[in-house]
Order: structure tokens, then C-alpha cells, then sequence
């Protein structure tokens, strides 16, 4: 089990709770997403699983060690991180800013090895980049960062990969890739907990599904069950239906329409 | 899988490929060569010819057929010369390169964040206090140290942490400790102090002996070497300090060792020779410009530079008319040309 | 708020109260030092009298004004006999044309302060530690002297307050100086007391260098205020060499400048017999004794044969551009060429000078030297 997440709580100082007793587990392998409206709290909890901020209260055992007891160092082998965006401020190549996911193998004064950088190199392969290898990480595409940033997180040899909106930057072609590249890291053991606008990423993805609610609230369960009308409907506040397309063999989440004006 | 577009093809990589250790070599090599030229040239009429061979020959053990005026010259007055110059360049190229990393921010040097101007306080007012070179030089880092924390707290008080911002902090710190340096020498003893004070805020090598250099060294040596040795943690360090932690980098440790050695650095250059700016600001950028911007790779060749260039602007400061030349003077004037064909050339990655 | 108000303007009429009564004291502690002088009791009695009824006719309504050029070549009106100086700038070479009582503002310079500590307890010219046009207008004086370049100088006249700027880097700045403070403040005969005694000194280092062979003259230089400085024949420092008949070689090299920042590789090659420095220009890092030490200065001539001096007399400058320098000028010549100017004629001519020129009776143990 990579995450075992317990009664989780967190509230911003003088104000409600936005999550309120999250529980949860994780095994490898297995995708979550995490759906919500804007300004339920989405990033809060995804920044608390990522170590990036600390829970009021409640516990996240992560390969069964609490997280707070851990290093960064040592959530570094666990967790690997894809932030939403980048502002890149030296023209590093793309290999080099890639191999910056060896840091957690790296000693305080030396730095990264050839094997690193073989590590490195097999990532930008796994993702196809590596013929950006040498390119300054300044003049590459949107797209090519965002691969670059995964292939930094792969490069960590994590078991875990976190992306934040991996597709929010992105067009519509190249989020449906992205979502290809989550499931085909599930295939090869990572576990994966991704957060997003679009309920059909869920449904595409399956494996889990989160739904952080206004009260905070965390409702888990496997995608099929989790994202439904009934439960989608109070969460966006909007009519909306999940429909079957027969030519696509899947379902999908469909708004009603606009307003008649 | 090929998930990202095939992207336009490859213009030349601005890393290159030359291995750094070729440019090293080639860099020592230009150093020993220009500290070689630079030994020759001074106001004391030798001819190059004259000069070599009294290094020749003293190097050889062989017995002086020269007036020992000379060789004391070249050994005493432009040899420490030379050597002061060229680690007060490293120096401060070095602690350029460090800062611009870890405050990710390229706009910034010793002298822009206050940190040159605080050692100045420091330094000063342990003069005025009548305390030892020792002391003088704990004081002048202690400031140092004080002024870059200060100039890192106001943005924060302000809620801004743009580049822009902590460079207008630099200039907010770097005129507070102007005024305090105003308010040390008003209150200086004239007859001893206040001139100890200006001659040595004026930043000149013409008085740097081997006792000075003595006593900068160690705190130099260590500062070297920390910082070199944490060159690629102060690229992992730029990504910014979530970013950093995420990627399992100990980042406030690092961090401040690296400010730390930085500032040694720097406190220690102004220590032997006052403030001399540009160097810690230019260089650094001119060694990306060469080698590409990895740490490990050009902060190594800046000290080089650094080094070079200094000896070369101070030897021109002494030899360019008959009179020195102050050497901010000529720093500047090189400097900020320098600077603005930089910015030009790099304008789309600085926005 | 009320209280404050009136506990200052207590603390102003103290004040008042207590310059007052300083200045009267000094015109008492003045008078038996002239007496004293007898030497030059008739010449201290002429510019006394005069001066007397001139305090007198300031009283009067009709009060005519003087034009006087100062340093820079302004022409400026003071009031005839002023009654109030503010002594901005190098007041050592005004504060013996007897006009102590005169000066309103207080003096931080430790000489003239041995000469007269009441100078100590005139108003500040100074604001938050910077000189400034306003403090000095508040003392109300009738005219102000200040260095040539302040930027005060528009500001006063602006506010109509007459102010003299002064330069004295050389002879001829020195001598038409002491004209100009004579003219201004209504001691012509003192000034001419003072230039006469000025020129005699300057006669006497003449005639006891005049008969010097040019192979025989010593080479010497003068280091300036930074290691590696020297002072070309356009300062009164460089000038002292050649007027003490020693040849100095650095004469003609930046001339202009204040101090010629060649550097020691230039000192090298001009490698002098002997060289002079100043005890108010050394510094903390950079001293009689460092430059002695200094390795690379261990083949000079002079550090070899122990040459190198530093001006003496602890209380007052003799290398700094003030009356003094004439004894800067004759220690040189006795450094130089003790055969021509023994120790204890040196000596007489230094009590002589300060008896002269600032009425003091010092002893050579006093000054230091």
C-alpha cells in the first residue's frame, strides 16, 4: 500500500475546514482522480499528499511510514511530483533539468553520476523526448515541458507520480495523450493520483475516484461508482448527465445545455 | 511512446559540447599567461625581456646579476597585486553566480543585494572601534551576512517576491548602509580613521601585501571550495524551494551554507580592497554566455574569468596613464556596456 | 506641550548666557597674552588700537562695507570690522589675525583650542552632523569664511550673508589669504605683521639653501595621502622640498593634482635620498612605520639609510597647508642638512614662530617635536 490517508483534516488559520476527515488508501499501481469545484480545497488536499503542506490533524502513512516523520529525501524515492506549471529561470537543457530528479540519490556535495544521467536519458526515452535532450528547457514548447516535467518525476524512480492538471495547459489532442501516458504508467506499476476539471478523465482512467465536496467532505470509491449524475450534480451545481455513446463503446459527462435566454 | 510533437529541429545547443574540462584547461592557461604579461608591465622602467629573465632566474636558484629594486618590484608590489586581483575577482564572480541561482534571479550580484555595502559597514566600523584585521573581517562578514538578510525580508514584508522587487530591495538595503557608512565616517576620528576608511572604501589593490592576503585566504579557500562543490545543488536549488524539497533537496541547509560561503566571499574582497562593482554581476553572465547556464560547468569558468579579468582591469587601472586609476572606474565603464549587449542577446529568457 | 516649549527656551537664554560669559572671558585671557609678547608688544599694540575704536564704529549707524576678493576671485562685500565670524573652514590660518572674541561658532580644531578652549563653546554651524546654510544664518554673522568649493556658498549669499571661500594650496594662495583676512576683518596691520614675518621666514630658508651645489642637493619626495602618492611642486608639500634645497623629483608628475597617485613602482624609480611624510596623512593601515617595513620598499635609498621621516610636533600640522608649513620647510633643511641648521637654532625659530604668530609661550616639549 503507497498511501494509507486517516482522518485527514485541514483548515487555513481562522478558517473552516476544507477537508474534513478524508480517509482513503492507495495501492500500487492504482489511479486516483480527484475531481471538485473550483475552490473546494482540490490543491489543498493534493498539496498535503505531496508533502508540500502539512494536515491540521489526521495522518498519511506513505508505504506504510507517516509522512511527517519522513525526509524529503526520503518522500522523494516514494513520491514523484508534475507540478502545473514551470517558469523556468536558466536556460538549462533538457536533460540536465531532468536529471535534477536524481537530487534525492545525490550526496550534499557531489553531484549527479553517469548512471543518473543513464537514468535520466531512459526517462526522456520512455516518453519520447529524448531527442530534446540537449535543447535549452527555455525553448521548448508548452507541451514538451509538461513531458519534461514527467519525465523528471520518472527520473526520481518514485513509486508514486502526482500530477497537478497535467491538462489544464493543454490542448484538446494533447490532453487525451496525457491520459494515454497516465494509464500506460498504471501499467507499468506506478501508482498515480491526478487532479482535474473534467469529470470524463475520471471515467476514461477509472481506477479511483476522489469527489472533495464544499463541506470538505471526501467521497472515494471506484470511478464507475464514485462519478455519477446524483453525486455530480450538488458538487458543480449543474445539470448534467452521463450518457452512454454507443459509437464510442464508453460514457460520457455531458452538460444539459445553456439557459434559454 | 511518442507523446510530445516533434519539435522544430535543433539549433546549435547553447551548452555546446566542448567538455568542461577543456575550457578549465584553456582558462588556467589564459590565467598563468596573463599573470605572466601583467608581471611585466608596471610605471617601474623594465623591459619585458628584463623582467623574465629575473623570474627566470630566480626561479632557477640562480645568483641575482640585477638591482634587487627589481626584483622587489615584481615580487613584492606586483606579484600580491596580481594575486589579490585575481582572487578578488573569483571571488566576487563566484558569489555573483551563487546568488543569481539560489535567489533565481539573474539580476542580481554582491553589490546589487548589499551585501558588498554591508561588509563595508561592518568593516568601517571595526575601524572606527580600533579593532584588530581579524575582528575587522568578522564584522565586515557579520554586516554582509546582515544586509542580504535584510535585503531578502523586505519583499516578503511586502508581499512580493518578484526579481524586480528584491532588486529594489538591494537598492533600498544598499542605501540604507550608505547612510550608516556616512554616519561611521562623520564620526570618525579624521586624522586616522576616517581616512583608513576612505582609502580602503575606494577599492584599490595598490596596498595589498602578502600579510593581506594571508589573512583573506582561508575564509576564501573555504568559500571555494563549498561553493564549488555545491555548484549542480545550487541549480536544483534555482527551481525554487517547493520545487526543490519535492525533488528531495535539503534546501534550507543548502541554502544557507551557500549564502554563507557566498557572503564569506564577498566580505573577504571587500575586506583587501573595498567595494568594487560590475564584476560579480558581468561575469557570471558571460560565463553562461560561453558555457552554458549548468553550475557545474560555469561557475567553475567564472572564477576563471573573474580572475582574469580583474588582473586585467587592475593592470590597466595602473598602467593606463601615470596615475592609477580608481578601479570601479574602469570596472563600470566596461561593465555596464558589457552588461546591456548581455541583456540584449539573452532579452527573451529574462522577460 | 507647553512645558517643552518653555523648558527649551530656558535652555536657550542658559545657553546665550553661557556664550556671553565665554566671550568675555576670552577678551580678558587674550589681553595678558599679548603683553606677554614682548618681542612684539608694539606690533600686537597697532592692530589693537585700531581694532579697538573699529568695534565702536560698528555700533554706528552708518555702516560701510569693504570689498575684498576671496580664493576663487570673487569680489565680496563684508562689513567693515565685522563683530561676528563664522569660522567654517580652516580656521587655523585666521585665528591669529587676533580675532578669537569675534568668532561665534564653535571651533573643534585641537589647536587653535590649546590656544584658546572658549573657542569650544560657540554655536554649531552643524544640523544632524552636516553644515548647513540655515545653522550658519542663525548665528547672524557678518560674514562667514568656508572652503572655496562648498556648495554653501550660493545658499549663503542668497540669504545676503557675505562669505569668503578659501583655498590655500599655494604660496600665492597662502599670502593673498592672510591679505584677505586682514582687509575683511579689519586687521590690515596684523595681516601685514604676519607676511612680513612670513617672508622672513621664507628669506631665511633661502639663504641657508642658496649656497647648496645643485650635485650636492638631496633628492627627496613627499608622500601624499595613499601609499604611492606623491606631491608634485603645485602643493605647498611639493614645494617645500625645492624651498628646503632638495630637488624633488616627482616635481613635475601630476602636477595639479592634490596628491599624484603614481604609485610605489614610480617612488622606485625616482628612488629619492630622503622621504617626507605627513603625521596628519598617515592612517590607521598606512604609517610611518608600515612604509619603512613594507618588504618591497626594504631596496629604497632612503629606507636603507633610515631616511624616511614623518613631520614632528604633536600639536600642531607642519605639513598641512597653514602659516606652519614655513617650519615644515626649515625641519626639512635641518633633516636634510643638519649642517646648516642645528637642532637648537631649528628650535628657536619654532618658539619664536608661535610667539609670533599665535602669542603662545610653548615649550619645545609641549609641541612635540
Amino acid at each position: 500500500m503507497i498511501y494509507d490517508v486517516r482522518k485527514l483534516q485541514f483548515a487555513y488559520p481562522g478558517g473552516k475546514n476544507i477537508i474534513n476527515d478524508a480517509s482513503f488508501t492507495l495501492d500500487e499501481g492504482e489511479i486516483l482522480t480527484i475531481l471538485g469545484p473550483n475552490g473546494a480545497g482540490k490543491s489543498t488536499l493534493f498539496n498535503c499528499l505531496a508533502n508540500i503542506r502539512r494536515p491540521g490533524s489526521g495522518q498519511i502513512l506513505l508505504d506504510g511510514k507517516p509522512m511527517e516523520k519522513m525526509s524529503v529525501k526520503e518522500v522523494a524515492k516514494v513520491i514523484g511530483y508534475v507540478q502545473q506549471t514551470h517558469v523556468a529561470v536558466f536556460d538549462y537543457t533538457v536533460i540536465y533539468f531532468v536529471m535534477m530528479g536524481r537530487a534525492a540519490n545525490v550526496g550534499m556535495f557531489s553531484k549527479p553520476k553517469e548512471e543518473d544521467r543513464r537514468i535520466a536519458m531512459d526517462a526522456l526515452k520512455t516518453l519520447g523526448i529524448d531527442h530534446l535532450a540537449e535543447r535549452p528547457y527555455t525553448a521548448i514548447s508548452g507541451g514538451e515541458r509538461q513531458m519534461a516535467l514527467i519525465a523528471r518525476a520518472l527520473t526520481q524512480q518514485p513509486r508514486a507520480i502526482l500530477l497537478d492538471e497535467p491538462t489544464s495547459h493543454l490542448d484538446f489532442g494533447r490532453s487525451t495523450l496525457i491520459l494515454e501516458l497516465v494509464r500506460e504508467l498504471k501499467s507499468r506499476g506506478y501508482s498515480v493520483i491526478m487532479t482535474t476539471h473534467d469529470p470524463n478523465h475520471a471515467m476514461l482512467l477509472g481506477g479511483k475516484a476522489a469527489l472533495l465536496d464544499r463541506q470538505g467532505i471526501l467521497h472515494v470509491g471506484p470511478a464507475e461508482e464514485v462519478v455519477t449524475e446524483e453525486n455530480l450534480r450538488p458538487l458543480y451545481r449543474s445539470e448534467l448527465h452521463i450518457v452512454d455513446i454507443p459509437q464510442l463503446g464508453r460514457k460520457a459527462c455531458l452538460s444539459a445545455g445553456l439557459k434559454a435566454i | 511512446m511518442r507523446l510530445a510533437e516533434q519539435s522544430l529541429p535543433a539549433g546549435s545547443p547553447r551548452a555546446g559540447r566542448t567538455p568542461i574540462s577543456a575550457w578549465i584547461a584553456g582558462l588556467t592557461a589564459a590565467l598563468i599567461l596573463i599573470v605572466l604579461v601583467c608581471l611585466c608591465l608596471g610605471q617601474y622602467s623594465m623591459s619585458v625581456g628584463e623582467t623574465l629573465h629575473i623570474m627566470t632566474a630566480k626561479a632557477a636558484g640562480a645568483e641575482p646579476d640585477w638591482k634587487p629594486m627589481k626584483e622587489n618590484i615584481i615580487f613584492f608590489l606586483r606579484l600580491p597585486r596580481i594575486i589579490s586581483a585575481g582572487l578578488v575577482g573569483a571571488s566576487l564572480a563566484l558569489s555573483g553566480s551563487v546568488y543569481q541561482g539560489i535567489f533565481r534571479n539573474p539580476l542580481v550580484s554582491p553589490d546589487l543585494l548589499g551585501v558588498s555595502s554591508g561588509a563595508c559597514v561592518g568593516a568601517a566600523l571595526s575601524i572606527l572601534l580600533n579593532w584588530d584585521p581579524v575582528t575587522t573581517q568578522f564584522m565586515a562578514f557579520g554586516c554582509g551576512l546582515l544586509a542580504v538578510g535584510l535585503t531578502l525580508t523586505i519583499p516578503r514584508l511586502l508581499g512580493s517576491t518578484s526579481n524586480i522587487m528584491l532588486v529594489l530591495s538591494g537598492v533600498i538595503v544598499s542605501g540604507l548602509m550608505g547612510s550608516f557608512l556616512g554616519m561611521i565616517k562623520y564620526v570618525a576620528d579624521p586624522k586616522s580613521q576616517l581616512q583608513a576608511i576612505t582609502f580602503w572604501q575606494m577599492g584599490s589593490f595598490a596596498s595589498v601585501r602578502y600579510p593581506d592576503i594571508l589573512s583573506v585566504l582561508l575564509p576564501m579557500v573555504i568559500g571555494f571550495v563549498v561553493l564549488l562543490a555545491l555548484s549542480w545543488w545550487i541549480d536544483v536549488l534555482s527551481m525554487g524551494e517547493t520545487e526543490a524539497k519535492l525533488l528531495g533537496a535539503n534546501f534550507k541547509p543548502i541554502r544557507n551554507a551557500a549564502v554563507i560561503c557566498a557572503s564569506l566571499l564577498t566580505a573577504s574582497s571587500v575586506c583587501m580592497c573595498g567595494t568594487i562593482s560590475w564584476v560579480g554581476l558581468v561575469i557570471p553572465h558571460f560565463a553562461r554566455m560561453l558555457v552554458g547556464s549548468h553550475g557545474t560547468r560555469y561557475m567553475p569558468v567564472s572564477c576563471l574569468l573573474g580572475a582574469c579579468f580583474m588582473i586585467i582591469v587592475d593592470t590597466t587601472a595602473r598602467n593606463i596613464s601615470g596615475m592609477e586609476v580608481p578601479i570601479s572606474i574602469l570596472t563600470s565603464l566596461i561593465g555596464a556596456p558589457f552588461y546591456i549587449a548581455l541583456m540584449r542577446r539573452r532579452r527573451g529568457e529574462l522577460q | 506641550m507647553k512645558k517643552t516649549i518653555a523648558l527649551i527656551l530656558a535652555l536657550c537664554m542658559l545657553l546665550s548666557f553661557a556664550s556671553c560669559g565665554a566671550k568675555t572671558e576670552t577678551a580678558k585671557t587674550q589681553e595678558p597674552a599679548k603683553t606677554e609678547a614682548p618681542a612684539d608688544t608694539k606690533e600686537d599694540a597697532k592692530t589693537e588700537t585700531p581694532a579697538e575704536p573699529a568695534k565702536t564704529e560698528a555700533a554706528e549707524p552708518e555702516k560701510t562695507t569693504v570689498t575684498v576678493v576671496d580664493s576663487t576671485g570673487r569680489e565680496v562685500e563684508v562689513p567693515k570690522n565685522p563683530q561676528r565670524i563664522v569660522a567654517g573652514w580652516g580656521v587655523k590660518n585666521y585665528i591669529c589675525m587676533n580675532i578669537n572674541d569675534l568668532i561665534v561658532n564653535e571651533i573643534t580644531d585641537k589647536f587653535c583650542l590649546s590656544l584658546d578652549p572658549d573657542l569650544a563653546n560657540g554655536g554649531s554651524i552643524k544640523r544632524d552632523g552636516n553644515t548647513t546654510a540655515e545653522a550658519i544664518a542663525e548665528l547672524d554673522p557678518d560674514v562667514v569664511v568656508l572652503k572655496w568649493n562648498s556648495k554653501l556658498i550660493p545658499q549663503l549669499e542668497a540669504l545676503g550673508i557675505p562669505v569668503l571661500g578659501l583655498s590655500i594650496e599655494d604660496e600665492a594662495e597662502m599670502k593673498h589669504a592672510i591679505e584677505m583676512f586682514g582687509l575683511a576683518f579689519g586687521r590690515e596691520d596684523r595681516a601685514k605683521e604676519i607676511l612680513d614675518y612670513y617672508d622672513t621666514l621664507t628669506a631665511k630658508a633661502e639663504e641657508l639653501t642658496k649656497d647648496i651645489p645643485e650635485s650636492e642637493k638631496k633628492t627627496a619626495i613627499f608622500l601624499g595621502q595613499y601609499v604611492g602618492s606623491t606631491a608634485p611642486d603645485t602643493t605647498l608639500q611639493g614645494l617645500a622640498i625645492e624651498q628646503a634645497g632638495g630637488i624633488n623629483p616627482a616635481a613635475d608628475f601630476g602636477r595639479g593634482e592634490l596628491w599624484a597617485q603614481g604609485g610605489m613602482e614610480k617612488v622606485m624609480e625616482w628612488d629619492p635620498e630622503y622621504i617626507f611624510m605627513a603625521n596628519h596623512l598617515t592612517s590607521r593601515d598606512y604609517t610611518l612605520e608600515s612604509t619603512i617595513e613594507d618588504p618591497a620598499n626594504q631596496d629604497l635609498t632612503a629606507v636603507k639609510n633610515g631616511h624616511v621621516y614623518e613631520s614632528p610636533c604633536e600639536i600642531d600640522l607642519w605639513m598641512y597647508p597653514t602659516l606652519s608649513i614655513k617650519l615644515g620647510v626649515l625641519w626639512m633643511i635641518h633633516t636634510m642638512y643638519p649642517e646648516r641648521l642645528s637642532d637648537a637654532e631649528l628650535e628657536s625659530i619654532v618658539l619664536e614662530f608661535y610667539k609670533t604668530i599665535y602669542g603662545m609661550d610653548v615649550t619645545r616639549e609641549q609641541l612635540g617635536f
